[in-house]
């Protein structure tokens, strides 16, 4: 098992705030938490940090519907896609 | 070594996955992606022996079959899965996400990339000539409007028919007799052509600035140490997507990896990553390093430069340690990243 390259150790409110200072870094970024110790990094996550975020705004409380591509973009075609 | 209530150990029963995406889904998020490896990782020390003496992404499923059963207990999340351009055949493959865009409802979407360690060596012609043909034929098959099905006239038989006005059997044979036509289930698929990520490895980089919906930004996991590294990298990532290419600035969003331990408290969570780093091992992180940077560490002595010119592999990472590292040029010391 490799040892995770800089990990983010601290308590939800400290990755919450980390995680919304690179957030004003570059607008276009999502997040992609990596998978170390399933499921516990991800409830982890879920309980700790995602309260934080949905408290300052910056993480949804519900889905929207539509494809991955709605989720990700806002809307379901791109418009330089050629083959779409 | 086992890890303490990690549960990767049940990978092959299915409820661990069916779990796992309940699990995600609770959380809102939009996606999980599988980094899928074929093959054993050989490149440090020119042998495999590390990566299965530490279980480095070996042994593990196929993630295509995980996916229908994941996408069965769940209702958004979106899946991502690695198609290594070695082994899969192109039409074959756009059929399979093709069938996976219908099962999932628009939730599919796939990341091209090329192994970068050593064997076999069946690459194909260019990823990008291999990516183009699974790009155009996922979304062209001209099956879709002439698909219709429902209950047979006078009977309660349900059956498909492509007997829709302006497609005639002549028009359904002809497109059938095409192989890359031929092969798609048929109807218009939810997404068609879906968020294709890129590994972010140098030749990967012209053909995402023109296709892809999603970059991995592998440069960008040291952004704490390196200061504005990390601004820098997602925005030349974000930029491929832009520049020389027609695309709008918003064309492209940046997949930012992070590994994150947390707790009720800062306290709480240092002692979880103390305790994790107790189960790690350098030698498995090297394992996986040398297989996607293509840079064989033990080749090297702990403080010798290390040239990436001329890697094909993921040289975005190990620009990122030069740039942490204070260094500049094409040299990098990663005695200080691993």
């Amino acid at each position: 098992m490799g040892q995770p390259p800089e990990a983010l150790v601290g308590s939800g409110t400290a990755i919450a705030q980390t995680l919304m200072d690179w957030s004003e870094q570059c607008d276009r970024r999502r997040l992609q938490p990596v998978a170390h110790r399933v499921p516990e990094c991800f409830d982890d996550f879920i309980a700790h940090v995602i309260p934080q975020l949905q408290e300052r705004g910056a993480y949804k409380t519900r889905y929207e519907e539509g494809t991955l591509r709605e989720k990700l973009f806002g809307r379901a075609r791109l418009a330089w896609t050629a083959a779409q | 070594v086992d890890a303490p209530r990690d549960q990767s150990t049940r990978y092959t029963q299915l409820d661990y996955w069916t779990d796992y995406a309940r699990r995600l889904e609770a959380g809102l998020f939009d996606g999980i992606f599988f980094a899928d490896v074929v093959g054993v990782y050989d490149v440090l020390g020119g042998s495999p022996d590390a990566a299965v003496r530490h279980a480095v992404q070996v042994p593990v499923n196929d993630p295509m079959l995980l996916i229908p059963a994941m996408a069965s207990v769940t209702r958004h999340l979106g899946f991502g899965v690695t198609a290594n351009l070695t082994y899969e055949q192109p039409f074959l493959f756009a059929r399979r996400m093709s069938t996976l865009d219908h099962l999932t409802r628009g939730r599919i979407g796939w990341t091209s990339s090329p192994a970068t360690w050593t064997a076999p060596r069946a690459r194909p012609a260019s990823p990008a000539s291999w990516s183009m043909t699974t790009a155009t034929t996922w979304p062209t098959s001209t099956w879709p409007s002439c698909v219709r099905c429902g209950r047979a006239a006078g009977t309660k038989a349900p059956c498909c028919a492509t007997a829709r006005a302006g497609c005639t059997p002549t028009r359904a044979r002809s497109a059938a007799s095409a192989p890359r036509q031929a092969i798609q289930p048929g109807r218009d698929a939810p997404e068609r052509a879906v968020a294709a990520a890129h590994a972010g490895a140098v030749p990967g980089r012209r053909f995402i600035a023109r296709r892809a919906l999603c970059g991995h930004a592998c440069g960008v996991r040291v952004p704490q140490r390196a200061g504005a590294t990390g601004r820098e990298e997602a925005g030349r990532v974000a930029a491929f997507g832009s520049a020389g290419t027609g695309r709008g600035d918003d064309a492209m969003r940046v997949l930012l990896g992070a590994t994150i331990v947390t707790g009720r408290t800062d306290a709480e969570a240092r002692d979880k990553f103390e305790d994790y780093q107790r189960h790690a091992r350098s030698e498995a992180a090297l394992v996986h390093a040398a297989a996607s940077l293509g840079i064989d560490f033990a080749k090297y002595d702990i403080d010798e430069p290390i040239p990436t010119a001329g890697s094909q592999a993921i040289v975005s990472n190990v620009e990122a340690m030069t740039r942490a590292a204070g260094r500049s040029g094409r040299a990098a010391s990663c005695s200080s990243s691993s």
